[in-house]
Formats: C-alpha cells, structure tokens, sequence
C-alpha cells in the first residue's frame, strides 16, 4: 500500500508535527518548507500524498500555484490543502483546482490521520 | 437679459387725437380775425373821413352793422374754443388749468389797454367838444355873429332914419307939386335923398310901378307887390326893413301917408367884403351850432368805434392766445400725459418732439432721455435682482440638499438660518430653533463658539458628541466667522455627521485587530493541538503513572486552544457579514418563531409577542433577522438574569411587532438590569459589552443586520415605555422595502473597508459558490 507522504508547510513546528504523527502511525513522510524544494522532492521521487499549505512565506510559488504546477505534472497525484485563518475561499478555490481536500487550521489529529487514510485508498484504488 | 434692450420704442403720443380733419375749421378762425380787424380799421377810416365815401348815418351803420357781425362771428369761434377747454378740464384733461389761464391772461392783457384806451379816449374827446361848444370859442362865434348883426343893424337903423326923414320931407312937399311938377318934385327928391347920402330912393305904387327915381347906378329890386300890400309888414309909420346880404345892399320901404298907395322905397349898398365876412360868420356859426346839436351823436359814433376795434381785438387777441395756448400748451400736456403714465410705472413712454417748440421740445427730448435712463436702469436693477434671486434660489437649493448641517448664528448668537440636514441633527424643526439662542439649541457647540469668538483664527473646527432622540451622534463641526463687523461677527456653522465614520472606522481598526488575532493566535495554535495530541496518542499508551493526570493536561491543552479557536472564529465572522439576501417574508411568523424558541428555552421568563400586524410581509433575510432578533431576545434573558433574585420577582420579555410608515419595527422590552446612560451608543461597536463573558459582538452583528437591511437598533430604556419600569427597551428597526430609502454615509464605505481588508490572500477572486459556503458557515456560527 502506497505511504509516501510530502508534507509542505513554511513553519517547520507544522510540517514536523503533521510528519510525526503520520510517522507514528506507520506512514512515511518527507518534509518541504518551501516551493522549490517541494518540487525537488516530488521530482526525486513521486509521492503517494501531498499535504501543501496554502500559504507559503519566503517561498518562490505560493500554495495554489504549487497545487496547479503539481497537477500540472502529476494530474492523478492527490493533494490535500492545509488552510490558514480566515481563507476558506482560497481552499475552496484549492479543490476546484483539483485539490483532494482542505483541511482548516488547527485541526485535530483524527482528522489528519482520517482525510490521509482516504486520500491513501482512493489513490490505491485508482492504481 | 430680455427686457433691457427694448431700444425699439414706438414714440408715445399720450394727447387726445387733435381734429385735423377739417382744414376749413382750422383757417376760419384766422381768417375771421383778418375780416374783423379789416372791417375794423376800414370803419375807423370812413368815419374819421380819410376816404372819400361820405360818413353819411347810413354808411355809418352800415360798417358797424358789418363790425358787429364779424365780432359776433369771432365770438362764436371764441365759444366753440371757450366750449372745448371747459370740457376737457371737466374731462380733467392735463394742463386744461394752464390752458384757461394763459387763455385768460391773453383776454385780459388785450382788454384792458383797449378798454382803458377806449375809455381815456372818450373822456379826451368829450373833453375837447367841451372846450369846444363851452367857454371863449362859443364866445367867439357868438360875437362875430353878433358884431355882423350889428354892423347891419346899424345900416339898418341909419336907412330907417333917412326913410323917415325922406318920407317926412316928401310928405311936407305939397302933393300938387308931385302931381303937376313932376320936375320940380323929382328934384325936391333927389336932394332930400342925396342929401341923406341915399344912393337909391324911388317911390312905387302898390303894383310897384316906378314913379319917381333918383339916378340909378346901380339895380335894386322893387319890392314885390305882396310886401306892399301887405299892411302887416309896410305900414305908413315904421318902415319895413329888408337887409340883403346877397345883394350886397339894406332897403327900407315906408308908405306914404298923404300919397295914397304910394310908397317910398330906399336902398343903400353895403361894402360888400363886410359883407362877404358877415355871411361866412353866419354861415359858420350855423355850422358851430349844427355841431353842437350833433355833439352827443358823434361822442357815441367815437365811443362805437373805440368799442367795435376794442372788441375786434380783444376778440382776435382771445382767439390768438388760445390758439397760443393751443400751441404752448400742447407739449406740455402730452408731456404731463406722459410723466402720468411714467408714474403708474410705465417706462416705455416717449414724447413726440417738434424741433418748433423751442425750449419745449427740449424738455421733451430731456424727458425722453429720462424715460429711457430710467429704463435702463430699472431693467439692469431687474435683472441684477433676478441674478441674485437665482443665486439664492440656487444657495438655497444647495443648502438644502447638502447633507452636512449648515446653521447660520447672527452677531447676538441666534440661529439666523439653518438647513434641512441641520434640523434633522439636532433634532428640532426650523420653527423652533430659527432665532432662538444657539446655547439653547445646541448648548454642546458652546465651547467651539467660545472659541471661536475669543480666537483670531476665522476656522474653528472640533468633534462633538450630540445626545437626540436615544441616539449618540458624533459630529464634526467647522465654525467660520463671518467677519462683517468685528464687534458682532456671524458664523456658519457646519456639522457633518461622522457618526457612522467613526463607527466605520472603529470597526474597521477592529477589523485588523480580528486579523490579527486570527493570525497571531490561530497559527501557533495548530502546533499547540497537534502536539497535544500526539504527545497523548504517542505516550498515552506507556505512561502507566498517575495516566489520569496526563490525560487531563492533554485534554485541558486541547480544550483550551479549541476555546481560543471559537473565539477567534467568531471575530472572523462578525468581520466578513455575509450580504443579506432578501426575500418576502413574514415578519410577524418570524417573530413567533424566534419567541416561541427563546420561550421553551426560558421557561422562568415571561416572553410575550405582541404582533400589530398579522401577517405583516416584507423584504428581508429572514435567517438574519431572526438571528438579530434572538440574539437581542437572549441579550434581554441574561439582563434579567443579571437582576439580584431578590429583586426580580418575575421576569418579563414584550416583543412587539408593527409597521410605522416605511418601517418595520420589533420592540423588545424587558425587565432586567438595563443599559448604562453613558456612551450607549458605542455598545453597538464590536467588543464593547457589559458584561463579564460577552464577547461584545452581539450587539455590533445585530446592528450590522439592520443596516444591511436599511434600518437600525436604537437603545432606550423600559421607562420610556412602561413608566417606572426597570430594563431595557431594544427597538430593531428595518425598512420594508428591506433597502435604505436614504444612503447613510458612511455605512458602504465602512463595509468595503473591511471586505478589501480581507483580500490580503493570494488568489482572491472566488465564486460565488465560495461565498455561498462561506455565508451558511457564518449563520451557523452566529447562531451560538
């Protein structure tokens, strides 16, 4: 069963905690604080999931324009949007991107484990 | 502009149309004075005898009967005029006065030296006929006639001597001598003749046959042999005289007495110059007499004349000097005709000017000028007036739709004007403040106006805090002191209403503090929780000690930061309202619905609807509404709840519902703690609240709810309502078209400043999907 995570966050205190408890539940996970290294990373090797903040500081390319240049290259890759305060328009834009998900922070634990469960199987299911 | 330039007047004849149809009518007076003063002069003439016509009575008459008719004729011309002046000063035609007197002046000037004349003439002559038939030259007269009597007289008393003493001799002569010597006799005669220095003696029979004669040199005439036979006149004692002027001789016949029918004739020649000189004084003594017989006749012809020339220019004088006054009188009254109309306010008059009246026509054409001038003027005065008049229609329609407040105070302080946005800030209509002092007005601009009067700056500006009607208005306000007098300056006074600018921009800064909250607070939170829950679901299974304790910090953390997170949710949503979206709905169903819920919630209290209107329909977001009515509702219980139990007694909640004009209107009335009195209206700001655990929200939603449905939330207190009674009185007030009938300023611009605030996030052009989403999260979420 597919496992690889990319988890993409600027705050490292995020992007480690959503990994750690992922780690703990038996998934592999990498970390991206940044578009470009982002994009290394699914480039050296094709994740099975993507967490992706949408709002990305000191970043070349912010959430969305990430999102699209992913679906871009990885149409069938699901991608689930971490939503900051106050920008649900923006993950909604996000899904109607083709975005998996959004998730609104803070979020719980349940619901991380959850959504990345389903994105999991689905992405099984249709390979 | 239009009435100025009216250059193209028609020339203005105010007199009556004069009679200029009948030439004949206009030259018979002329030519009836010509005939009156011809006849006049040709009577003077004949009867002065300059012409050979004979001044025979007949003529005479003639002439005056000719004279008296032309002076009639003139009279009647003189009546026609007489006629026409009385009757148009009857008709009080203008200058009908100075006609009749310059008329009169003219009659009187001609009358009186011809009258004068006419009379100092009379007494000369009467004078001189009287020197004339009285004193020396009557003397005079009377004694050449007497003297040439005399003179024959004397011839006469001489001849009668020598007859008588001829007769005497030839009676002494013997008659038979006569009868036989004739001879003898004859000589006898002719000495006794001779000697009596008779040139001529003859004796005649009663046939008047010669019988005896002296030599005859010279021819006398025989009596006739009437005279002779006569006894009456020759008689044989007194010879009968005859004096024969034309003869040149005196004779005397005397009859004989001792010869029978015979008769002594004598004669003697007179000289005849004496003679001549006698008949011419007898002569013209008859003349002298037969004038003084006539005297009073030619005293009256004299007096007739001098009467009939009187009159005929008198006559010719009245009827020039109407005709003058005709000419003079004219302008005149064409130009009183005229300044009449100028003075009912007519100023289109012009007077005809003739270049032949002189000065006259000089007054007119300055008249004229004056007419014009005075148009002129009037116009420009019109038409300044009307420019003013526009420029204070168009002030005062810029007063009026201005929406600042615009108050004018005059020198002594009172409200000399004020607009229609003024009346509605401060709350009183114009009839109550117009002249009224401003402290009592407005008694809070009195500080500002201190200012203003003690301070050389011609602005003064500030903010002041108005309390009217319930409502808390924050004004800006600009004093201008209108400096016409340094003593008693005016002021305008300008009040913008930036009530809603500062509640606008109050709520904009809580705006960027809902931000940054959610910004500051939301993001460390995620990692909060996260590590939370991992640390509980990483070492939640091996901790093994006192695992209760560890479970309760773990859950405190997560509980705790998923309080903080409703919080700042709930900032969020009061900073991103959602549009309301309005449809027909009834107000009073809403009404019973959000009563009935709070009821079951609230048993203990008494919550009662009181709905006016049944249905009562009108355009609004029903979700919304019902939110703001719960949440006032809820606002009301926890008032009540607030009330120390002992004195309470029972709780109690009206909700009235009804339409005012073009508003709905829902009261919610309660019995709690009520609201404080000061800064009321800044409980409608978001996080102001009374109370310990409010967030300070719910009002400002509420308020907002009603402003996005063109209405507000005004604060009162229940005693305004129920006199006496404790509590709040919230009335929520929304227009039923559910827009605002007028824009309040401020209100748009507010909203789209926090709206724009928002979009600090990438890509924020959304659909509508995206804001449908956002809408039904927020209701949700107020419904807390």
């Amino acid at each position: 069963m597919a496992n690889d995570i990319l988890i993409i966050d600027d705050e490292a205190d995020i992007r480690e905690l959503v990994a750690g408890i992922l780690d703990d539940e038996g998934f592999t996970t990498r970390t991206a604080g940044d578009s470009d290294s982002a994009s290394a990373e699914i480039a050296s090797r094709r994740p099975d999931l993507v967490f992706l903040d949408i709002w990305l500081q000191g970043s070349r390319l912010d959430g969305l324009q990430l999102l699209e240049e992913i679906k871009r290259d990885h149409a069938s890759l699901p991608v689930v949007m971490i939503s900051g305060h106050g920008n649900i328009e923006t993950a909604v834009a996000a899904i109607k991107s083709g975005a998996f998900d959004f998730m609104e922070k803070p979020f719980k634990s349940e619901r991380l484990l959850l959504v990345a469960t389903r994105a999991l199987a689905q992405q099984s299911a249709a390979a | 502009m239009t009435t100025a330039d009216t250059s193209a007047t028609a020339p203005f004849d105010p007199s009556l149309p004069e009679s200029k149809g009948w030439p004949l009518g206009r030259w018979l007076a002329p030519f009836a004075v010509a005939i009156a003063l011809l006849s006049a002069i040709l009577t003077f003439v004949v009867l002065t005898g300059l012409t050979r016509i004979e001044p025979t009575a007949q003529v005479v008459n003639s002439f005056y009967l000719i004279d008296a008719a032309t002076i009639l004729l003139l009279l009647g011309f003189i009546l026609r005029e007489v006629w026409k002046v009385v009757q148009a000063r009857r008709r009080g035609r203008a200058a009908a006065r100075l006609h009749v007197q310059i008329v009169g002046l003219f009659s009187v000037i001609a009358a009186v030296p011809a009258v004068v004349v006419a009379v100092v003439a009379n007494v000369m002559i009467d004078r001189g006929l009287d020197q004339l038939f009285t004193g020396p030259t009557r003397e005079l007269v009377q004694n050449a006639v007497s003297i040439a009597k005399a003179y024959t007289f004397e011839h006469a008393a001489a001849i009668r001597g020598d007859i008588l003493a001829v007769a005497e001799e030839i009676d002494q002569t013997p008659r038979p001598l006569f009868d036989q010597d004739r001879g003898t006799f004859q000589q006898l005669f002719l000495r006794s003749a001779s000697a009596r220095n008779l040139p001529f003696a003859m004796l005649i029979d009663k046939n008047g046959n010669k019988l005896v004669e002296t030599d005859v040199q010279q021819r006398f005439a025989t009596p006739p042999p009437e005279i002779l036979n006569n006894p009456d006149l020759v008689n044989d004692t007194e010879p009968y005289l005859v004096v024969l002027p034309d003869e040149n001789y005196v004779a005397a016949v005397i009859r004989l007495p001792t010869f029978s029918d015979t008769f002594l004739y004598v004669a003697r020649p007179l000289d005849p110059f004496v003679v001549g000189q006698l008949k011419q004084t007898e002569l013209k003594a008859q003349g002298y007499a037969e004038m003084e017989a006539q005297r009073y006749g030619i005293q009256i012809a004299f007096a007739l004349m001098f009467a009939v020339i009187a009159l005929t220019i008198l006559m010719a004088s009245v009827l020039i000097g109407l005709n003058f006054a005709d000419r003079l009188v004219a302008p005149i009254r064409r130009l009183m005709n005229a300044a009449s109309t100028v003075s009912t306010g007519d100023l289109h008059v012009q007077v005809p000017v003739h270049r032949s009246e002189g000065d006259l026509a000089q007054l007119g054409e300055t008249f004229n000028k004056m007419t014009q001038e005075l148009r002129t003027q009037r116009d420009e005065l019109v038409n300044a007036s009307e420019l003013i008049d526009s420029r204070r229609r168009f002030i005062e329609a810029v007063l009026s739709s201005a929406s600042a407040g615009i108050i004018g105070v005059d020198g002594s302080g009172s409200v000399g004007i004020l607009n229609r946005s003024a009346e509605k800030l401060i709350g009183h209509a114009e009839s109550e403040t117009l002249d009224h002092p401003l402290s009592d007005v407005l008694p809070e601009l009195d500080e500002l106006m201190k200012n203003a009067r003690e301070g050389k700056q011609r602005l003064v500006q500030g903010q002041v805090t108005i309390q009217r009607e319930g409502q808390e208005r924050n004004l800006s306000v600009r004093v201008t002191a209108e400096q016409n007098n340094p003593a008693h300056d005016s002021y305008i006074i300008t009040l913008d209403d930036i009530t809603e600018l500062v509640s606008a921009q109050r709520t904009s800064a809580w705006g960027d503090v809902a931000r940054r909250i959610a910004h500051e607070i939301k993001n460390p939170l995620t990692p909060i929780q996260l590590s939370a829950e991992r640390i509980r679901r990483k070492f939640g299974r091996v901790i093994t000690d006192d695992k209760a304790v560890f479970e309760q910090c773990t859950d405190t953390i997560i509980r705790q930061v998923d309080d903080i997170r409703r919080m700042v949710d709930e900032f969020s949503r009061f900073a991103r309202m959602p549009k309301p979206v309005m449809e027909g709905e009834d107000v009073a169903d809403t009404v019973r619905q959000a009563v009935f819920l709070m009821k079951v919630a609230h048993s203990e209290i008494d919550i009662e609807a009181d709905l006016k209107q049944d249905p009562l329909r009108a355009q609004f977001d029903r979700r919304l509404i019902s939110q703001a009515l719960t949440n006032i509702i809820k606002n009301a219980t926890e008032a009540i709840e607030a009330v120390p139990p002992e004195e309470l007694g029972k709780g109690r909640i009206d909700v009235i519902a009804a339409r005012e004009n073009d508003d709905i209107i829902i009261d919610v009335i309660d019995n709690g703690i009520g609201l404080p009195k000061v800064a009321r209206a800044r409980l409608l700001e978001p996080y102001v609240t009374t109370r310990e655990k409010g967030t300070g929200l719910g009002l400002a939603i509420v308020g907002r709810v009603l402003e996005d449905h063109g209405g507000r939330i005004e604060l009162k207190d229940a005693s305004d309502f129920r006199p006496g009674q404790r509590g709040a009185w919230m009335r929520l007030r929304f227009a039923v078209s559910g827009h605002a009938n007028k824009v309040e300023a401020g209100t748009e611009p507010a909203g789209a400043n926090l709206r724009a605030g928002e979009k600090k996030q990438p890509a924020a052009e959304t659909g509508k999907a995206a804001e449908a989403t956002h809408s039904e999260t927020n209701i949700e979420a107020a419904g807390n």
